[in-house]
């Protein structure tokens, strides 16, 4: 247990004033050479666990990210469900399309959410003071993000199966990759964009409207290759739509983390 | 330059403007190490700013920003670790306790073990320490943000008008520990609206206006002491 | 003073592109007057396809300049992120708003000349879709620039969602293609050198030209006007500040 501060008499100790001469002042400000930013990639990983077990706290605390989005994942399955024809020759096809639609639009609510409280109260300000790469910072955003999805996914799955009776079957492996190529990259593209998007007038319900548009070939991929599984095709028969999405992927990170820094600087 | 000579913060024809509105204008300051500068002037009238640029937070449209010879936004850790910044956000997630709130942060800026109970002492959060910050009243609030602020010993303090809120108490404890962080040898710069808390503590008034340098002079109860 | 109006002359004078609009504004007319002549009375019909072809040469010329403009905001979105020199965002913003222009009009005349040849006025053919998809991009795009109001971050992240986008149309068309397939076998350009008829192939290659030349005189106004806003907004602050200081 530390002792009492005690208040120094500050009414009477004169200030002493630190005084600097003119060659300081008027001098050159060329600026001291120290190398790039920090610490190296331990530290920023280090950095990164440290935000992802933040944002993993948060949830555990509010329910927020998996909880309430995840509630509206289902609940877009189940009006799914209702909307379109269930059972008939195309409901792979039909099932695969309403998962990727649900699981769309409630990973950007999410991610938007969290980034907007980021900013509200100056935390990504506060966590942009760290002796850490910039870049660091939003691989745990992104972590936590990716870890959120995936924790929906894992239920929105089973539900969407038995609602539109779909089996899986052999497609199990093809499944598990297009969700997983998939989610990254839209996760991925979310959490670039919604570092822009809280930063505009209508913050972050702008972002669905910046990703949709990049994420097309995303859906359009995700898509094929989840109705593919669904009628029991293999992973080999749809390599080409796993590479697409491996290539949407490195597109979307690489931009992302050579952008971010830049991005949330005001 | 000596390398023991760079002057803790230096602004050289700095112009900051955002949208239609232009914050500082080709304003230049220079900050001794160990100064205790109390920023004033109006609303609007680039304190924030200053403070910001200085933190390395923004960036500056025109002109150079070097904090201890470092270009903040890209400075090494050496620097980073050393820079305290309160703006008028708390930086705490209103969600986690005070606790959690200022663990984290220990953990990311790196402090020793004994620096989150020495601020929850030094600034008397005891109390509401398992509270979520959303709980908490305004003054608890500010002091829970300068804990956060202040929490890795930071040798260049930057304060955005730290004593919003507090009541006398906390104003006395805030006063205190600025005054021994001061003595161990670090930068303060606080804008204020209000200069009566820091009135024997600090060493230099810097009046903004427009953007720029209104009034610049040194405690006029103070002693000066030079080289 | 006489003094400010000959530097606010001099600020707004103008520059590169713009010293060319009146010679690129003629030649662009010019070149417009050929191709309709050209297009509408001089050269003959396709055998197969019959008048409705004739939109061939609308089409192709607006998908060239719709993709070129994009590329060009590709170009200096990069460029801007690497400078940060304001001059590559008010070139980036031109040529933005040019391509949804020529992009809807590969969107317009596709349909027009899918319906009389294919039956259907959209059929979701892969370069069709592209075209739509980028289309899309480069909405967000605009909207994106309405959505900020200061300069520098309006520039900034609206040159990484021109990176970004442009990036992704070739994953776009691949995408598309894999998925959908129908557009008629490329007529213009194959290993054996162009199959179209010599006079069908200077006629798209006027087109091209003189579409071109539209483009380029557009954009040469855009970027009058939009380097003419951001000095007006600079000198604005100057005279704000110059007023708080008095």
């Amino acid at each position: 247990m530390t002792t009492p501060v005690t208040m120094p008499d500050v009414t009477t100790t004169p200030a002493r004033i630190p005084v600097l001469d003119q060659a300081t002042i008027a001098g050159p400000v060329h600026p001291r050479p120290g190398g790039r930013v920090p610490g190296g990639v331990r530290a920023g990983l280090r950095a990164a666990g440290l935000v992802a077990a933040k944002d993993l706290r948060l949830e555990s605390r509010t329910h927020d990210a998996v909880g309430t989005v995840g509630l509206f994942a289902l609940l877009i399955l189940v009006t799914a469900s209702f909307a379109l024809p269930t059972g008939g020759p195309d409901r792979a096809g039909i099932a695969a399309g309403t998962l990727w639609m649900a699981i769309l639009f409630a990973s950007l609510l999410g991610i938007g959410r969290t980034q907007a409280l980021e900013s509200e109260e100056g935390c990504l300000d506060a966590l942009l003071l760290a002796p850490v790469a910039r870049e660091y910072l939003f691989l745990g955003k992104l972590a936590a993000s990716l870890l959120f999805t995936v924790a929906v996914e894992m239920a929105l799955v089973p539900v969407l199966l038995l609602l539109m009776q779909v089996p899986v079957g052999s497609g199990l492996a093809l499944l598990l990759a297009a969700l997983g190529l998939g989610t990254l990259g839209l996760v991925g593209s979310g959490c670039l964009f919604a570092v822009i998007a809280v930063r505009t007038r209508m913050r972050q319900a702008l972002l669905p409207a910046l990703v949709m548009p990049v994420a097309v070939p995303l859906m359009i991929a995700s898509v094929q290759a989840t109705g593919a599984a669904l009628t029991g095709a293999t992973v080999g028969a749809n390599m080409h739509w796993l590479a697409l999405l491996v290539g949407f992927d490195a597109m979307v990170l690489l931009v992302a983390v050579l952008a971010f820094p830049q991005l949330v600087e005001e | 330059m000596a390398p023991d000579r760079y002057p803790a913060v230096l602004f050289r024809a700095v112009t900051k403007s955002y949208g239609p509105v232009r914050a500082l204008s080709t304003l230049d300051l220079c900050v001794a190490a160990g100064s205790f500068v109390a920023l004033t002037g109006g609303n609007g009238t680039g304190k924030s700013t200053v403070l910001r640029l200085a933190g390395g937070l923004s960036r500056p449209d025109a002109g150079v920003v070097r904090v201890d010879g470092w270009d903040p936004r890209t400075a090494p850790p050496r620097l980073r670790g050393r820079v305290g910044l309160l703006t008028h956000d708390s930086g705490l997630y209103p969600d986690l306790t005070v606790r959690e709130n200022l663990v984290l942060y220990g953990r990311l800026f790196r402090t020793p073990a004994g620096a989150v109970p020495d601020m929850v002492e030094a600034l008397d959060l005891g109390a509401p320490l398992n509270r979520p910050v959303r709980e908490l009243s305004r003054g608890t609030r500010q002091r829970a943000a300068l804990a956060r602020a202040l929490l890795h010993g930071p040798d260049i303090v930057l304060l955005d008008e730290p004593y919003t809120g507090l009541d006398a108490g906390a104003v006395a404890r805030l006063t205190a520990l600025l005054a021994r962080i001061l003595s161990d040898g670090a930068t303060i710069i606080a804008a204020l609206h209000d200069l009566t808390p820091v009135d024997g503590v600090r060493t230099r008034l810097v009046e903004l206006a427009a953007g720029r340098i209104h009034r610049d002079v040194p405690n006029p109860v103070a002693v000066q002491v030079g080289p | 003073m006489a003094g400010t109006e000959t530097l606010a002359a001099k600020r707004f004078a103008p520059a590169g592109l713009l010293r060319w609009r009146r010679p690129l504004g003629l030649a662009a007319a010019a070149g417009m007057a050929a191709l309709a002549v050209t297009a509408l009375l001089l050269v003959a019909p396709d055998a197969v396809q019959g008048p409705p072809q004739r939109i061939f040469y609308i089409h192709v010329p607006s998908a060239w300049v719709g993709f070129l403009a994009l590329a060009v905001v590709f170009v200096a979105s990069v460029r801007y992120l690497v400078t940060g020199d304001p001059r590559h965002d008010d070139l980036a913003s031109a040529s933005a708003g040019l391509g949804v222009l020529f992009t809807t009009g590969v969107l317009l005349t596709g349909p027009l000349w899918a319906r009389p040849v294919w039956g259907a006025y959209w059929v979701w053919d892969p370069r069709l879709t592209s075209f739509f998809v980028l289309w899309l991009v480069y909405l967000s795009y605009l909207a994106l620039r309405r959505q900020v109001t200061d300069p520098v971050r309006r520039a900034r992240y609206s040159a990484v969602l021109g990176v970004l986008g442009f990036l992704d149309v070739p994953i776009v068309y691949m995408s598309v293609n894999w998925w959908r397939g129908m557009h008629p076998e490329q007529v213009v350009i194959t290993a054996d050198g162009p199959r179209m008829p010599a006079a069908m192939l200077a006629t798209l290659l006027l087109g091209l030209a003189a579409f071109t030349l539209f483009y380029l005189y557009l954009l040469a106004i855009r970027l009058g006007l939009a380097r003419a806003r951001r000095l007006a907004w600079a000198t604005d602050a100057t005279a704000a500040d110059m007023e708080g200081t008095r």
